[in-house]
């Protein structure tokens, strides 16, 4: 060394490339924090008394389940008669690898689930797909009660391309154009992924944002890089909500919460009868009519009770006449927003007498009897430590788990209780 | 969804309609019918050994699975009998025994049919998701009684679950009044709707065989028996009415067969500023038929009101 004296000088020059250094950005498991959805899931497994792992995988398992077990139960209007636009950012930055493959497959593919989630939890409502590129908007769909248009549009690979900027004013006015022509009982909604930190607007946005405010749309975004103040602004000035996903299942789960109708303000005074047909659906095996949909040779369609037209599918708008077509189940599908099941109530197994779970007559874990063998339909739950029960506030039956999350996320009414 | 493979089992759940109430008024008498189903049931499990099944009694007091019974005592052997056909056969017949000596007595009410359709569902769930092979759920379900009005949205709430999960729902009704909420229940979730009414002998049987047995991948092949028309119609809240154009409330989505200024539902006042949908329609009634409608509903007071509003 030339320079003793300067050592420390020199050692500051240097970036540090050491990595056991900056101890602020460690994890609690010793990686870095961006790794940390890669967790260490090995070190948490611990054998139990026989030697088995069963017990702790059923357990973590268990906790994954729990986290999504309570919801919102109040009985609130909802606005069950949507028209909701998706605008898809289609830029150059939506290519970056951060979700993988890239942000653009990821995006596309979870908008595939949320259209077919959309579509089933309101049956009424309706959809439409816009992109956004080079500046410019195009529909990629028009507003449309059919899940296979958007998900044929959602798969098109073209769709995939990417190229240039986003255009948020342009999107929003054309989603908003789309909007104007939905009737003004339904709840007016446009929902954005974006991965873009900047928009290329052709004119004032903050004109888009009044208008947008007259026409009372909602525009929610889920952002998959970083907040940004225009894109907020947007979203809470218009009563939407605004997130940043930070990773895959925190996109899903921003994605996927504008699915159930939301609650409608109060001061919405736009309700209305609204004249709807309930079609018979006819069917005749020795002669097949066209429809008036896809003007094709079908044996069996719905029947316009107005004009008599016949359509393929059920909900959509008659061709011929305009009138809204539902089936009765459709709107009963629908009727759940409006009465939710409450909450199961989490009770100890010692305060529980019955032997088996109520819903799905699996005998419970550990209270079954030694002697007695499980029958071939029965399910063994492994040797688990006493699982609590759920008890159902309405009819005081005792369900497991699974039943739980079954009754409130698919099946939406207690087996006890009808 | 993964496409069904010919090796793949099945899971079937039975729902048998065990209201002695209903069963009295059919042609065919319930021993018959619980003969013939067991026969069916047989020649399911013995169709493919991994085939499960369940069976589910439903009365109008309390559902209960027949099999398997949880804690039932071991039956005894018989060389004579496949040893899973005696415990199936001894199991239902015996439960059902049971169930209709509890049911006697209150023989006017309707089988709880939506609660054994979400608990088949719920036991199906549980069952897909602790196995590893793919099995393909479906229910079969024996009915003999009418449909009861108050069962609708659990009914419709269960049908539209085993949709989503992909669960057929085949019905076989025994008497000769059709069931609309079932007719939709098959059409829906692809099943197949069945009506026998002729106390002939095995008809029942046979019936059950031909369009009953066949697993998710035979139906793909085969032709199922069509039903010409399907009733999707609503009922319309104020009347009862089954009506084909009907009015929705745009905030609950109660069905009315006529105009009125106030939702007798869900008490929200109509604002009458927007067209109604459906383009190009010609205005609809006059004021003063609407005051009218509403003061037959018997909410002139509300009506009045709301009128003035707008």
């Amino acid at each position: 060394m030339a320079r003793p004296g300067n050592e420390p000088t020199d050692d500051d020059d240097y970036i540090d490339i050491d990595d056991t250094e900056p101890e602020g950005l460690k994890g609690a498991d010793g990686g870095y924090s961006w790794e940390e959805e890669y967790k260490r899931s090995w070190d948490v497994i611990q054998e139990d008394a026989n030697g088995s792992i069963q017990s702790s995988v059923a357990e973590i398992s268990d906790q994954l389940k729990r986290r999504r077990r309570l919801r919102d139960t109040e009985a609130v209007q909802r606005g069950i008669i949507r028209h909701m636009v998706v605008v898809v950012d289609q830029s150059e930055s939506m290519a970056v690898r951060d979700l993988v493959p890239s942000r653009i497959h990821a995006a596309l593919n979870l908008l595939e689930t949320f259209v077919g989630e959309f579509v089933d939890q309101n049956p009424i409502s309706q959809l439409s797909l816009i992109g956004t590129k080079d500046g410019l908007a195009e529909a990629l769909t028009e507003l449309s009660g059919n899940p296979m248009d958007h998900i044929g549009a959602i798969r098109a690979k073209t769709n995939r391309d990417l190229a240039g900027e986003p255009s948020l004013q342009n999107a929003l006015e054309l989603g908003m154009h789309g909007l104007r022509r939905a009737p003004a009982h339904g709840l007016r909604e446009i929902v954005c992924v974006f991965g873009s930190l900047t928009t290329c607007d052709p004119g004032d946005i903050e004109q888009t944002l009044q208008a947008l405010k007259h026409a009372e749309v909602r525009v929610s975004m889920v952002h998959l890089a970083a907040e940004v103040f225009i894109f907020k602004r947007i979203c809470k000035e218009t009563g939407g909500q605004f997130s940043v996903a930070t990773d895959a299942d925190n996109m899903k789960d921003a994605l996927l919460a504008s699915v159930p109708p939301p609650p409608l303000s109060a001061a919405r005074g736009t309700s209305d009868m609204v004249l709807m047909g309930f079609p018979i659906k006819a069917s005749s095996a020795s002669l097949p009519t066209p429809c008036v949909c896809h003007h094709e040779l079908t044996f069996t369609g719905y029947i316009c009770p107005r004009c008599k037209a016949k359509v393929c599918s059920l909900p959509t708008d008659c061709d011929v006449c305009g009138l809204p077509l539902v089936s009765a189940p459709h709107l009963a599908r629908s009727y759940r927003h409006l009465f939710p099941e409450d909450n199961f109530v989490e009770t100890a197994a010692s305060e529980i007498s019955s032997r088996a779970c109520f819903g799905c007559g699996v005998e419970w874990a550990d209270g079954a009897p030694p002697s007695v063998k499980p029958q071939s339909g029965a399910v063994e739950g492994a040797a688990r430590p006493a699982p609590n029960r759920y008890r159902c506030p309405g009819c005081k039956q005792a369900f497991c788990l699974e039943c739980d999350i079954f009754v409130h996320e698919a099946l939406h009414n207690c087996p006890g209780c009808v | 969804m993964a496409e069904p493979l010919e090796s793949d089992s099945s899971l079937l759940v039975v729902i048998l309609d065990v209201n002695p109430g209903s069963w009295a008024r059919s042609a065919l008498p319930l021993d018959k019918a619980l003969q013939q189903m067991v026969i069916f049931i047989n020649a399911y499990l013995a169709l493919n050994t991994e085939n499960r099944l369940v069976v589910l009694g439903a009365s109008p007091r309390e559902c209960r699975f027949l099999y398997p019974a949880p804690g039932g005592g071991a039956p005894t052997h018989d060389v004579q009998v496949y040893e899973q056909f005696r415990a199936v056969d001894a199991r239902v017949l015996s439960g059902v025994a049971a169930m209709v000596e509890d049911a006697a007595g209150d023989d006017a009410g309707h089988s709880l049919m939506s609660r054994a359709l979400s608990m088949a569902l719920c036991h199906i769930r549980r069952i897909s998701a602790s196995v590893m092979t793919k099995v393909w759920p479906r229910i079969l379900v024996l009915s003999a009684g009418s449909d009861s009005a108050r069962e609708y949205i659990s009914l419709m709430n269960s049908i539209f679950a085993a949709e989503k999960m992909s669960v057929l729902v085949d019905v076989c009704k025994v008497v000769a009044q059709d069931s609309v909420f079932l007719q939709q229940a098959a059409e829906i979730t692809g099943g197949n709707y069945v009506r026998v009414d002729t106390p002939a002998n095995e008809s029942l049987l046979q019936t059950l065989m031909f369009t009953c047995l066949a697993d998710h991948y035979t139906r793909g092949i085969l032709n199922a028996p069509s039903n010409e028309l399907i009733d999707f119609r609503a009922t319309c809240f104020c009347h009862r009415r089954v009506v084909d154009i009907g009015f929705v409330c745009s905030v609950c989505l109660s069905i009315f067969c006529q105009m009125a200024p106030v939702c007798s539902t869900c008490q929200t006042k109509f604002t009458f500023k927007v067209a109604r949908a459906g383009k190009g329609r010609a205005s609809g009634e006059p004021p003063a038929a609407v005051a009218a409608a509403a003061t037959a509903a018997g909410t002139p007071s509300a009506a009045m009101s709301s009128l003035n509003l707008s």
